[in-house]
């Protein structure tokens, strides 16, 4: 039966409320709702909020790494007028478990005795080029300013060239801006930096004396080719210094 | 790949922007049509029909965002050189703006319809004044604090929950127990009303309801161009109870009567996202180291899996299903007088868009999830719209003939104070939101072109 009637925002509301099953049924929602949004609203207040916080704002960490130094020698003779590439296979590197490859520097060495002995005192020095070749074989940076990779000499000194090969790395410790430890490290945990295979180019030009005799037959020359591989291991801890 | 992946998290917004303004303004012109009925059926009318140009108009907002973040750095869209430009436009304070505005309207609503809360004369003015008073304060209250108090301002979501979930128990036990005539109709109404409002949220009812979800809202807070605050998040907490446990509610009322009356399509709608709520919170368990990644170490993208079940299940029941449910309302509870001759054409054409939109939209959602050629989906969009085409005319006839009147039920059933609103009153309230759109995209311009947040 149609009921109109006016009454009271009271009234109005005791009409949801008119069955008593149904209030029994609201009165456990809403013990639900309470004890549902209650442990949401505890757990994110008193831990998660907290956490999540932290994560987005950022410390300061200072980076500090762990070098540690590998080389390989390489020796043989070039003849006069001689190119040879040598290859050196960056895993034959012995660096400590866990260590990535920083940078690798290479040194080339003459003989030592090419600038005059006792057996053949008007000896000269040689002109050695060295070139540290990009042939895609070795992953590094290759596009560095920094780096040197190519080198020339003709007085006897040793050349050395510089390949940097893990994006950022000098060797200094370093001041970081992040949430935490994990993100400051993020940038020096790459795998994948100087693996491959390094290839040294080295050219001779053997400058010799127009005397006669059999010892001054100078149309060669030792060369000591020497790679030291930078490994490193960074850590992270709070704070500026 | 992972970004092409994102591109479909919008999938449907340039259609659902349609779809919405389109089916919004011709309730709209139905619901003004419609005379002899009840004062709260023809203001519900109203205010969904408003509720869905205010979607509408900001799903407009949200897919030029889209585009512009699609076109980042591209070049195409100069203006728009960082991310934080697209964040601090106008487009984001429209898309702000209008989701204020409705939730100054969708907060009026459970207090009028089913069960009217406010039974005086006066109803449409208070309502008014209401409406244009939350979205005064709130429009500029959200962009000023770039937009960091959502859970605070979403609280006027809290309404619906509160009001309609003892209204929904009180006429399901009406039905069941004393077997009162009509309490369905309100109980039924009631149900649709919170699903077609809280859909697209109940689908994560149980990680809600248990609390699994909040490691989401971890990665929010480092993840987000600007972070919600703690009083936001806080209140975001208490609501995920509030949606776990509504959800529950609603879906042991329907396996109750469905056991006891049978299997109707609401039990299945509220068994379907009872399914998809445990699912998700599967989904969410296995997902749930990569969603805490943000927190404990880096944000590690999303598995292209769980991308797509997203997109599937969210997308679905936030731009297809709201409409869906809400038209379905409109025409079914009585709130348009779908029987008249000139609202019959209207009608037709609500219903053959909601039918085209549905079967394209589900097309396109499968089509993200299956690589099913386009021949194949053009031929199964094809057969869906003449089998749909087919059953319009029984569907037109349904909602002509078979509409229930909750107003009615309620009037029959516990009493309502006689009401009457005039014409100019029902005028008056439109064109007040006609003023309200007006203020947001002004607002939206005008803090956009002040550079508030520069």
């Amino acid at each position: 039966m149609e009921e109109e009637i006016d009454e009271g925002f009271s009234g109005i509301i005791a009409d949801i409320f008119s069955i008593r099953e149904s209030n029994i049924a609201i009165a456990l929602t809403m013990a639900l709702v309470m004890f549902s949004g209650g442990m949401n609203v505890i757990k994110w207040t008193q831990w998660e909020y907290e956490v999540a916080r932290d994560a987005a704002t950022d410390d300061s960490w200072l980076v500090e790494f762990n070098v540690s130094i590998a080389s390989i020698v390489h020796e043989e003779t070039w003849q006069d007028e001689e190119k040879k590439t040598v290859t050196f296979y960056m895993d034959e590197f012995d660096l400590p478990e866990g260590y990535l490859v920083g940078g690798i520097e290479v040194i080339v060495k003459p003989d030592a005795d090419s600038n005059g002995t006792l057996i053949d005192p008007v000896a000269q020095c040689d002109s050695i080029g060295a070139n540290i070749r990009n042939e895609g074989s070795l992953t590094a940076q290759w596009d560095f300013e920094g780096n040197v990779l190519s080198g020339q000499d003709s007085s006897c000194e040793w050349i050395i060239l510089n390949l940097r090969a893990y994006p950022g790395f000098d060797g200094e410790d370093m001041n970081s801006s992040s949430p935490n430890e994990f993100q400051a490290l993020l940038p020096w945990r790459q795998t994948g930096w100087g693996e491959g295979e390094l290839e040294v180019e080295v050219e001779l030009d053997v400058n010799t004396v127009d005397e006669l005799g059999p010892i001054s037959n100078d149309d060669d020359e030792d060369i000591t080719i020497e790679v030291i591989v930078s490994g490193f291991v960074a850590s992270a801890s709070m704070g500026e210094q | 790949m992972a970004d092409e992946l994102y591109e479909s998290f919008n999938e449907l917004l340039p259609v659902a922007s349609v779809v919405h303004i389109a089916l919004g303004v011709m309730a709209l012109i139905l619901v003004h049509r419609t005379k002899g009925r009840e004062w709260n059926e023809r203001f519900a009318g109203m205010l969904i029909s408003w509720m869905m140009v205010m979607l509408g108009i900001q799903y407009v907002c949200s897919t030029i965002i889209d585009y512009r973040v699609e076109n980042l750095g591209t070049g195409e869209v100069s203006h728009f050189n960082t991310y934080g430009d697209i964040f601090y436009s106008a487009m984001s304070y429209g898309q702000s703006a209008l989701s204020s505005a409705f939730l100054a309207i969708v907060c009026i609503l459970p207090l009028i319809y089913p069960y009217p809360l406010i039974q005086k004369d006066t109803v449409l003015r208070i309502c008014t004044v209401i409406i244009l008073s939350i979205a005064l304060v709130i429009i500029p209250f959200d962009i000023f604090t770039e937009f960091t108090y959502r859970g605070v301002r979403n609280m006027l979501m809290w309404v619906g929950y509160i009001v309609w979930t003892p209204i929904y128990l009180r006429f399901l036990f009406g039905e069941m127990l004393y077997e009162e005539k009509g309490a369905r109709a309100i109980s039924s109404v009631t149900a649709l009303l919170l699903l077609g409002l809280y859909g697209q949220v109940y689908i994560f009812w149980l990680q809600d309801f248990t609390g699994v979800a909040t490691v989401y809202f971890g990665r929010w807070e480092v993840e987000d161009f600007v972070a919600q605050s703690y009083l936001s998040t806080t209140l975001t907490m208490f609501r995920l109870g509030i949606t776990g446990t509504t959800l529950l509610v609603i879906f042991f009322g329907e396996m109750w009567r469905a056991f006891r009356k049978g299997f109707g399509a609401i039990s299945f709608v509220v068994s379907l996202i009872f399914v998809v709520g445990v699912m998700w919170y599967l989904i969410t368990l296995v997902n749930f180291d990569i969603s805490d990644s943000c927190v404990q170490t880096i944000c590690e993208p999303w598995d292209e899996n769980f991308v797509d079940w997203y997109v599937f299940t969210y997308q679905v029941s936030k731009f297809l299903g709201v409409p869906l449910v809400f038209m379905f309302i409109v025409l079914n509870y009585n709130m348009v007088d779908t029987d008249a001759e000139e609202s019959k054409l209207i009608t037709r054409i609500m219903v053959l868009l909601l039918i085209l939109v549905a079967t394209s939209s589900i097309i396109e959602m499968i089509q993200i999830i299956l690589p099913i050629p386009e021949m194949i989906t053009s031929a199964l969009f094809a057969a869906g719209v003449v089998v749909f085409i087919g059953w319009e005319e029984r569907i037109m006839d349904q909602i002509i003939t078979e509409t229930s009147s909750a107003a009615k039920s309620v009037k029959e059933l516990v009493g309502v104070a006689k009401i009457e609103i005039s014409e100019g009153e029902f005028r008056f309230f439109s064109l007040s939101m006609i003023f309200l759109v007006v203020y947001a995209v002004l607002i939206s311009l005008l803090f956009d072109s002040m550079g508030i947040h520069e």
